[in-house]
């Protein structure tokens, strides 16, 4: 593996992304916004109802927490990939000499170094005006960092995987859209999973979407059991090994399968 | 008005020669529309899953809002949008220099750049919408007078009025500052819609109701139809939509003097 070079491409696409700041701060407004709506639809429900489960406190930190881990695990490849390899410009990607998930993950740093001040300050100003009030301990704090970069490693890994499948079909969106709306679903942004109705609950639990979101909050809550914990981490685990192999696979197939467009 | 008529008719004739070359999007575009809606309903399932109400509203007045909410946006994306988005979007003319030719043209330029780009896909968004409203009015159970539906279909035009008139200011504001994406910003606040604007904190209700009216587009049209609201509320949204749409059509002739074209 070549690390210098990958490092120098994650500087240059660093710098940019920082160069279109306000392009990029007004995307992640868009990515934030479904936690915000459900924040203040969850919000309401329990200051009328009371969910026995979550209280209020609950609710704000789950939705502020989800906003910043939606922000720090969100794979920009998802897209753009696909983009590069439709337009040729991938055959580019392929001359260097260093193999091209480098430049997925180059872009992916620079997108999370550019969106992260900004999705700070969108989470400290809601938490100045909500006020929650809570504790966390450091069990939970060091299982939920220990669960973020594990969500953080499977979202990335399985949007590059689906975005590789653009080297055969011209058009991979359909699946990523599809990818996208169970995560909406089942990853725990409507409703955190414990909150799901049980058929969509134990799905989710099957699910890769729920540990590359809703897993490691659920873990910062201290909501969970120390069999659920567990359980939890072992399907994070075997999620992201299959992934793993699943995007070798895509990978060695489809890079015999390219060929470039353009002129 | 006939040549207006027949302008329109010739804009979408041609957007749907153009869009009837890729086959393909009719499918991904169906199926967008289909997670779209499917997402929406199964989130308000879940949602009156835990609870009867929120904030008085029932899982039918809901679904009633949900649909109102996707056949405004259904009509933004069948036509104001993608012309605005040809104007001041980020690859649209006004970045590319090719308004030089828009300019040219013999034709009212505020209605020239307003009609002239159809997304026809949306025709199956709207059609999915009014069924998603027929069947939550149905499960209303409620009886709906002649005043009623009027006042839901004049507040309806009301809330299209307003977006239009937004989405030109926005458009207009890329003569000025390109590279902000501020439709996008608009788009994530348009999002908050999808509930009643009730259910916000007072300060966001207010912004949602007179900075981004989002409340005058999808909360008060419902609210026509289901319970009694005090005309001072129709009248302002009137007054507000009349007065946005003057300011907009103000802004949109002065942002004209700042257009310089590109080069190449």
């Amino acid at each position: 593996m070549n690390w210098r070079g990958g490092l120098e491409l994650i500087r240059r696409s660093l710098f940019g992304w920082m160069a279109g700041r306000g392009f990029f701060w007004s995307l992640a407004l868009g990515w934030m916004m479904p936690s915000l709506v459900y924040l203040f639809v969850w919000l309401r429900v329990s200051s009328e109802n009371g969910i026995s489960i979550f209280s209020r406190d609950d609710f704000i930190l789950y939705y502020l927490c989800l906003i910043l881990v939606n922000q720090f695990t969100y794979p920009v490849s998802n897209w753009t990939v696909g983009d590069v390899i439709r337009s040729g410009n991938f055959s580019a990607w392929l001359l260097r000499p260093l193999p091209p998930i480098f430049e997925a993950i180059a872009s992916d740093i620079a997108m999370k170094m550019v969106t992260m001040p900004f999705a700070l300050a969108v989470v400290l100003g809601l938490a100045l005006i909500l006020r929650p009030t809570t504790t966390i301990t450091w069990f939970s704090f060091s299982t939920f960092l220990l669960a973020l970069l594990l969500a953080q490693a499977l979202r990335f890994l399985l949007a590059y995987a689906l975005a590789l499948l653009a080297l055969w079909a011209a058009r991979a969106d359909a699946l990523l859209m599809l990818n996208d709306t169970l995560l909406f679903l089942l990853a725990g942004q409507v409703a955190p999973i414990l909150l799901l109705p049980p058929a969509l609950k134990s799905a989710a639990q099957m699910l890769p979407y729920r540990y590359m979101l809703g897993f490691p909050l659920e873990l910062l809550l201290g909501k969970l059991s120390y069999s659920q914990i567990w359980q939890g981490f072992a399907w994070q685990i075997g999620w992201l090994s299959l992934v793993w192999f699943a995007h070798r696979l895509i990978w060695q197939r489809g890079i015999s399968h390219y060929s470039a467009v353009g002129g | 008005m006939k040549y207006y008529g027949r302008l329109i008719w010739l804009f979408f004739r041609t957007s749907v020669q153009e869009e009837a070359a890729f086959r393909l999007n009719f499918a991904i575009n169906i199926l967008t529309t289909v997670l779209n809606l499917g997402s929406g309903i199964l989130g308000l399932l879940i949602l009156f899953n835990q609870v009867e109400t929120v904030q008085g509203w029932t899982f039918p007045q809901t679904l009633t809002l949900l649909a109102v909410y996707l056949f405004v946006l259904a009509l933004r994306d069948l036509v104001i949008g993608p012309s605005m988005n040809a104007l001041g979007g980020i690859d649209g003319e006004v970045w590319t220099g090719r308004f030089d030719y828009t300019l040219l043209k013999p034709a009212p330029l505020q209605f020239l750049v307003s009609v002239r780009k159809w997304r026809i896909w949306a025709i199956v968004d709207l059609l999915l919408s009014l069924i998603i409203l027929a069947v939550a009015l149905a499960q209303l159970q409620q009886t709906v007078t002649w005043l009623q539906a009027g006042l839901f279909v004049f507040s309806l035009l009301l809330a299209l009025l307003i977006l239009y008139a937004i989405l030109l200011i926005l458009a207009s504001l890329s003569f000025w500052a390109h590279g902000v994406p501020l439709d996008f910003v608009f788009n994530s606040f348009i999002q908050l819609g999808r509930y009643p604007v009730g259910i916000y904190p007072e300060w966001l209700r207010l912004l949602l109701t007179w900075i981004v009216p989002v409340g005058f587009m999808t909360t008060i049209p419902i609210q026509l139809l289901t319970e009694d609201l005090s005309p001072g509320v129709l009248l302002s949204g009137t007054l507000l939509a009349l007065f946005l749409f003057w300011l907009a059509s103000h802004f949109f002739r002065a942002s004209l003097h700042r257009y310089a074209s590109a080069s190449s």
